[in-house]
Formats: C-alpha cells, structure tokens, sequence
C-alpha cells in the first residue's frame, strides 16, 4: 500500500510542479507582449513559492481522492489494514515529499530571495489533512483551508501583539518569538482538529458523509469559531489601544 | 462438519440516518454453509453483507467469528460488492501487487483471469464489468478466505466464465469448506450450490430454511378457487383460473386441495415471496 501512495503522492507533487512551466511562459509572455524586463530568477521565484504553496494544500486535501474517486473506501475498509495504518500509509509519503520541498526552499534561498516559513506550509498540510475527510470539492476545500489557515495565522499574531505589549514596531514575523507563538497557535488550532479527524476516521465506513461528521462537527467548528472570537476582541482591542 | 458456528450475528442494529435498517437482528452461520440472502430491493440484503464485511459499522449488538477466522477476521473474508470497489486507476498488475503487499502473499493464482482477455497492463477502469467481477475474485480468492460474501454481481459476467466461475467456487467449498454467503436476485445458475435460504422482510428474517425443505414447503397451486387449508403467499389471476403461491405446505394436504400441486425452482420461490410483499 505504501508503494501506491508513494506514487500518489509522487504524482500531486507533479501536478503542482506544472506551475513551473510558468516561468518559460513568463519569460514569453514579457518579451514578447508587455517588455516589462522581468528576470528568469524573479519569475522562477514566484512560481516556486506557487509551487511550494500548492503542494502541501493539494497533498492534504486529496489524501482519500483515489477513495473517493473511484468508490474504492469499500475495498480499503476490507482489507485487513488497520485504520493506523492507513493513514499513517497516507499521511508519511506526502509529508516526506513535503519536507523535501521545504529543504529545497531553504536550498533555493541561499542562493535568492526566497523567503519560506516551513512551518507555516506544515500546518497547512494538515489542516488540509483534516479538513479532507468532510470536503469531497476542490475548490471548497481550498475556501476552507484559507478560512482555517487565516484563524491560525491571525491568533498567532494576536497573541504574538499580546506579548509585545500592542507596539507594532516591535513585531516581526520571522522572530524566534513568532515561532513559538506560531507553534503555540498551530497546537491550539492541529490538536482538536486532528482529534476530530481520528475520532471520525477510526470509525469511518461507507455510509454516505454526512451521517458520519456529527462528532467532527461538534469539534471543529466550535474551535475555529473560538479563534475567530479571539482574533476579533483581541484587534478591536488593539484598535482602541491605538487609538 | 457444518455445526461450528462461523458468523454469529447478536442484536445487530443499523440504521442509515433515521431509516432503520435492522434492529436486534440475530444470524447463525455454520460453517461450510452456501447461504443465499433474498428480499425485495432496500430490504438490507447488501448492507447485511456490507456489516458482515466489515465495511459498515453496527450501531448495536455484535458480529462474531469463529475463533479460527484469527485475530484479525477482516484478513479471512473475503468481499465482493455490487459495486465493484477496486483502485480503478491502477492496472491490472498494480492490482495485483498492491493485493499481495497487503496480504502478504508469495504468489498470485491467476487460473481465473487467464480465461479472460485481461491483460495485465490494463486499467481496471478499462475493464469490462464481467472482467473487473472475475479480476476481483481471483484477488479474493488469492488470500484463501474462508468466508466469502458475494453481492449480486455473479449476473454480470458472461456465460462461460460464470461457469469456469461457479465450478471454482464448488470445488473451494468441498476441499476447504468454505463458507459462502450470497446476495442475489437471480438464481438460476446458483440453485445447485445453494443450501439454505434466508429472506428477509422489514430487517428481519421472514424466512429461513434449507433449500430442500424450502422446495417441499412452497408450492404452486392452479385451481379456480383459493385454498382454504394453506396460506396463499401471492397470486395471479387468469381468466379461468389463478395460480397460488402457497407456504407452508404439507404434503398431507394435498388431498385437502381443489387442484394442481406444481413444484418451484427457487426463482419462482422467491419470486412468489417478493410478490406477495408488492401485492
């Protein structure tokens, strides 16, 4: 099984890398129609962070597309394969290409301006991961993950505002602080959804979806709404602070 | 050879949202037994097999195994459903490997397919029904279960191989008694292999006997007047006379009925069975 994933996975990570054929058709596009005089090196930069950005989001939320797609939940739930084991077969090759991503942006970076919070694509894995069980749309996907990765990055930066005491010339997104504040946010928000994600998935079965996500729900709803509560007192605060 | 229970089914109850599919149902399972599962369509034949499988999950009561079956059970059942659920994007070898790394397995039978024009770089979803039904049971068949459940798809594969097929399945049972269980609508071919029948009514067992006493019980009678001493299952009515579809019957009766007594082949058993539930 681990060898069908590993070419899962291997073939997302294709389907992202298409986004770099952006960069010879950039280079096109420029000289011949807009002559703006845009480098190689820039175009190649933003269609890697493109790249970089759409593997992590597609590799999440398709984790059960070969299920999905083809009705094939029967026979996975057949096979004698514990649910573990499943996803720890669905979730390992995708994170590893993942990492493997990761470590070329730092690669990348030495050599150009190429800035990649590693972390934050992690996250964005498995809120991707997790989302993935309730969302069979692409596209409603890609609308939720912003909706659940957004709660994550402005508690963090609520609570990062909150340390320095609302001074905004203190703050600064790639400090060792913001790190912490970044992990400290990616718990809070990771730990109920992935709970909510194994609760559902141990017991998953092939009735139709929506008798399944009661206890999901119940979890993952209530926390994302606890953030936005959050984020929204704790600015509107800042705002006043502010003046 | 057949009193070990295999599958014993306690409480079972299921529902799928506030349709309520089974509840408190019991089920027994000898080993070595050839079942056939009947009822009208959405009576729960599929899900049953599905709950058996593994597939879906009880919302009440117990499915147990013969200590045999191991700890994990799910590795000797094997499961064949009237969809057809396979990687549809992977190819026929593909399959296949992925099969034996989950399994296990050392080698592949492939006896079965090879009557068939599958080749191996084929896709599953380039497969004709009849060819993906015979691809998946080789894959079953290749893990050696010892219960097999079979979902209505024995009618989707051509003449000639459903025969190569259920030949197979005879020769399975007698060497390794294996046990089987079949949902099916369509009896023609597996009359012979069948030993007890089991229909279900309203998620429960209306009717549950071996398929001899089954063909001594249910009778057709062709008479212009309804029988008094008999229960009449269903009936059709011609212009000169109707035929009823009558159970349980007693041969001790037959002086007692104003007719012709005919015998049934199990389709026209289940037949006057599901008809009586339309009428």
């Amino acid at each position: 099984m681990l060898k069908k994933e590993f070419s899962d996975a291997f073939k997302k990570l294709m389907e992202c890398m298409i986004l770099l054929l952006g960069v010879p058709l950039g280079v096109l596009f420029d000289r011949l129609i807009i002559h703006y005089g845009w480098k190689l090196s820039e175009i190649f930069n933003y269609m890697f962070v493109a790249t970089i950005i759409a593997y992590p989001l597609a590799a999440g939320l398709t984790i059960f597309q070969s299920e999905k797609k083809n009705r094939a939940f029967e026979y996975l739930f057949s096979l004698p394969l514990s649910r573990f084991k499943i996803l720890l077969y669905k979730i390992a090759p995708r994170f590893m290409f993942l990492l493997l991503l990761i470590i070329a942006s730092v690669f990348f970076s030495i050599f150009d301006n190429i800035w990649i919070n590693g972390f934050n694509l992690i996250v964005v894995f498995f809120i991707s991961a997790f989302l993935s069980i309730s969302i069979n749309s692409f596209v409603i996907g890609v609308i939720g993950i912003s909706f659940f990765y957004s709660a994550y990055t402005q508690a963090s930066r609520a609570i990062h505002f909150i340390f320095i005491g609302w001074d905004p010339a203190k703050f600064n997104d790639f400090s060792t602080v913001a790190l912490l504040f970044n992990l400290l946010t990616a718990a809070l928000l990771l730990i109920p959804m992935g709970t909510a994600f194994w609760m559902t998935f141990k017991k998953f079965d092939v009735k139709p979806l929506k008798w399944q996500l009661k206890s999901y729900l119940y979890i993952v709803v209530p926390t994302v709404l606890v953030f936005y509560t959050f984020i929204i007192l704790l600015f509107k605060k800042f705002t006043e602070l502010s003046g | 050879m057949k009193e070990r229970t295999m599958i014993n089914i306690n409480n079972l109850s299921f529902s799928y949202g506030k349709l309520k599919v089974f509840e408190n149902f019991n089920l027994d399972v000898p080993g070595g037994e050839v079942c056939l599962i009947t009822g009208i369509n959405g009576v729960g034949k599929s899900t049953l097999l599905r709950l058996i499988a593994g597939v879906l999950r009880p919302a009440g009561g117990e499915i147990l195994f013969d200590d045999k079956m191991g700890p994990d059970h799910r590795r000797k059942i094997g499961f064949i459903s009237d969809i057809l659920s396979l990687y549809e994007s992977l190819t026929v070898a593909q399959s296949i490997d992925f099969h034996k790394s989950v399994y296990n397995l050392d080698k592949f039978d492939e006896s079965l397919i090879r009557n068939t024009k599958i080749s191996h770089d084929q896709k599953i979803k380039e497969l004709s029904t009849g060819q993906k039904t015979i691809f998946h049971l080789s894959l079953i068949l290749s893990t050696e279960p010892e219960i097999l459940l079979i979902d209505e798809i024995i009618h989707s594969i051509d003449a000639y191989l459903r025969r190569i097929f259920l030949e197979q399945l005879i020769q399975l049972q007698s060497e390794r008694q294996l046990t089987i269980i079949m949902v099916n609508l369509n009896f023609h071919d597996i009359e012979h292999i069948v030993e007890r029948v089991i229909l279900l009514k309203h998620g429960e067992i209306a009717v549950d006997e071996k398929i001899d006493d089954l063909k001594a019980k249910v009778k057709k009678i062709i008479s212009s007047t309804s029988p008094q001493t008999v229960p009449v299952l269903s009936q059709i009515d011609f212009s000169d006379h109707s035929e009823f579809f009558v159970y349980p019957y007693e041969e001790k009766q037959k002086g007692k009925i104003d007719g012709e007594v005919v015998d049934l082949n199990l389709t026209e058993i289940v037949s006057a069975f599901i008809g009586g539930e339309y009428a």
